[in-house]
């Protein structure tokens, strides 16, 4: 641990480190408390203004973009763990009402959301932040936000923050705000802003919408998003669980139970509106001060268009995979069968033990667009995307000092 | 770098307000097990390390390249008519397997057209050597502007196609085509097997070779109702689709 103190008296628990330092006199932190496997301008490390600090390292690649990866988070109380070991955006598929075209946007454009299409970012595109660079390229900026009211009860207030880190990619005429929300709770929230001109214009209305006094129809298109999340919660990378939680009615709905189900094998799932079905990764060993098991929870909530794709992309039957971690998997469809790597999640899923292993959560938002006259002679921007919210991470609200 | 200024004084604040409050400071960590392997294993692969990968790479297209001409015939007549040669698709890091101290690798993708297979390599950096090579058939990598200027020539050297290009250009913007910078275009790779409706037979090659299909749009991004699936192996275009999904025509094209 690289922290030190002038005089410092510390004792080690077996499961954990527990550090009881009392001071006496002058101390010191240092900027960096464990090994992290990146250097330099790579490696990004934010204490917000609420004392909350998230760490991590960033790379530039060609197909997804930015991708994340040995994510840390520290509450303000100086609880630290590890929460991905990987993360990024894994596939944009996009698909035109017409069929004129099925895209997938990571995997068959000349270089996916990096490379050429990741753009070189202005300054005053980061306002109080930091541009990060590859190369000679800005590609990333990074901002401490605020973000409003944490909690208010009578007169018990606070203001959070969020760590914001974004990049903007341009693939053919879409222009993609690829952002990451990093909170001080410990949430974290992938997003996609999809702006820049209409990908396709025709002229038959029963495939979109007329957009002028003449015949121009902007073709209406499905984005489907996809998200590879490897957990790795905690210190040991190979003991993460997967449930599954349902709100179950009574038969004449005037109750509600809380069904939990451990998902044993890798899987594809789709959302439950009805029965609100979320499922959290957690930890098998790792406990709160309360011996609660330690976890991360998504719980669908913006879910109003769905997709199931034609029978030759039996990847899109899902809307959200749960696979056992292997570094060929990157892709969500279109994946290189190199090394006998399947070609997407419909291969990806094939029976094995998700039981105490190393899980990669995949998940997909499906927006879909109908153009509008607003839309000319440049799309304002369209977020989609979801949140992961920590679940027993800690005894109590880790914000409420 | 206001920002981590910003930061750092936040840190010293919060600190300072915690000493002052009880003089006492408690870490709780879980991350008894980080790994600890080494600080570079993620960053990026730096400029020199990947020339460095790709000149490893060049003595096993070489010896490629060098083969006596009988093994080097393509296993479809045409094949490799494009101008296409060997292709330097992709070099980037290769993620390193979990929980192990490993050197840092780069994954080099070319693609052969003269034999259509992707000599796959993975070069140790840290040791400057090649450490797998593999070649692989059916297997296609994103398309590289080259690729992709190429397929569009293709297509507008193609007669039938120029027929059909011309006539819907014409018709939705009420002007003629008077040059391919008239034209906008992107391209994705095509496999026959994708796709359920009318492949010709000559599109079936798509997939064991390299195929594009591309999407053309006019300067102020109207669609072009006809979207030309080119064999970049073979130099050809193979067939063309309408936003009906119908062929145009399979010619297969005359190799160029």
């Amino acid at each position: 641990m690289n922290m030190s103190c002038t005089k410092i008296l510390c004792l080690y628990s077996e499961s954990s480190i527990l550090a009881l330092c009392a001071f006496v006199g002058l101390w010191t932190v240092a900027p960096m408390a464990f090994a992290q496997n990146c250097s330099g301008e790579n490696y990004i490390d934010e204490t917000l203004p609420t004392g909350s600090r998230w760490e991590m390292c960033w790379e530039h690649r060609a197909q997804e973009g930015i991708v994340w990866a040995d994510v840390y988070f520290t509450t303000a109380d100086g609880l630290r763990r590890r929460v991905l070991k990987e993360a990024a955006l894994a596939q944009i598929h996009v698909v035109f009402d017409d069929n004129s075209a099925r895209l997938n946007q990571l995997t068959d454009e000349g270089a996916g959301l990096g490379g050429s299409n990741i753009k070189d970012l202005d300054a005053d595109e980061c306002p109080d932040g930091s541009l990060l660079t590859d190369g000679s390229k800005s590609v990333i900026c990074q901002q401490a936000i605020g973000r409003g009211y944490v909690y208010k009860s009578y007169n018990r207030k606070k203001q959070g923050y969020v760590l914001s880190l974004f990049s903007i990619s341009s693939i053919a005429n879409s222009a993609y705000k690829v952002r990451w929300y990093f909170f001080d709770d410990g949430t974290i929230e992938p997003s996609i802003g999809l702006s820049g001109h209409l990908p396709a214009t025709g002229n038959d209305s029963q495939y979109g919408w007329t957009l002028d006094a003449g015949n121009t129809v902007g073709v209406a298109f499905t984005n489907n998003y996809y998200w590879r999340m490897d957990f790795d919660i905690g210190g040991n990378s190979n003991n993460d669980v997967v449930e599954e939680i349902e709100v179950v009615p009574s038969s004449d709905r005037s109750r509600k139970t809380i069904s939990v189900t451990r998902l044993s094998s890798e899987t594809g799932r789709n959302f439950g509106p009805a029965k609100k079905r979320s499922w959290r990764i957690r930890d098998a060993s790792t406990e709160n001060a309360d011996g609660h098991l330690v976890s991360y929870h998504v719980d669908p909530l913006h879910t109003g268009h769905g997709y199931t794709g034609t029978d030759n992309e039996p990847w899109s039957m899902h809307d959200f995979y749960i696979t056992r971690y292997k570094s060929c998997e990157r892709f969500a469809s279109s994946n290189p069968s190199i090394g006998g790597c399947g070609t997407g999640l419909h291969e990806f899923v094939d029976g094995e033990s998700i039981n105490v292993e190393d899980v990669v959560l995949w998940y997909r938002v499906t927006r879909h667009v109908l153009p509008r006259a607003e839309d000319r002679a440049i799309m304002s921007i369209r977020w989609d995307g979801f949140q992961v919210i920590p679940r027993d991470w800690t005894a109590t609200n880790p914000l409420v000092l | 770098m206001k920002n981590r200024i910003q930061s750092d004084r936040y840190v010293r604040l919060g600190l300072t307000r915690l000493v002052a409050a009880s003089v006492v400071c408690v870490v709780v960590s879980d991350a008894t097990h980080a790994d600890t392997s080494g600080s570079r294993s993620l960053d990026p692969l730096t400029h020199e390390e990947m020339q460095a990968a790709v000149e490893l790479n060049q003595p096993i297209l070489g010896l490629r390249d060098s083969m006596p001409e009988k093994q080097q015939q393509p296993s479809v007549p045409g094949t490799g008519r494009a101008g296409l040669r060997q292709e330097l698709l992709l070099v980037e890091r290769r993620q390193p397997e979990k929980g192990q101290r490993k050197n840092r690798l780069a994954d080099v993708y070319t693609y052969d057209y003269v034999a259509n297979e992707l000599v796959h390599v993975i070069v140790d950096v840290d040791r400057n050597a090649i450490v797998h090579s593999e070649i692989l058939t059916g297997v296609q990598l994103p398309l590289i502007p080259k690729e992709v200027e190429q397929a569009m020539q293709i297509v507008y050297e193609d007669s039938e196609q120029r027929d059909l290009i011309d006539s819907e250009f014409a018709r939705v913007t009420g002007r003629p085509l008077n040059a391919i910078s008239d034209l906008k275009y992107k391209a994705f790779v095509f496999h026959a097997d994708t796709t359920a409706e009318g492949v010709s037979e000559a599109t079936q090659n798509c997939g064991v070779h390299r195929c594009a299909q591309l999407l053309l749009y006019s300067a102020n991004n109207i669609v072009i109702d006809v979207s030309p699936v080119v064999d970049l192996s073979a130099g050809v275009v193979t067939q063309s689709v309408t936003t009906t999904g119908h062929g145009h025509g399979s010619s297969g094209g005359t190799p160029r």
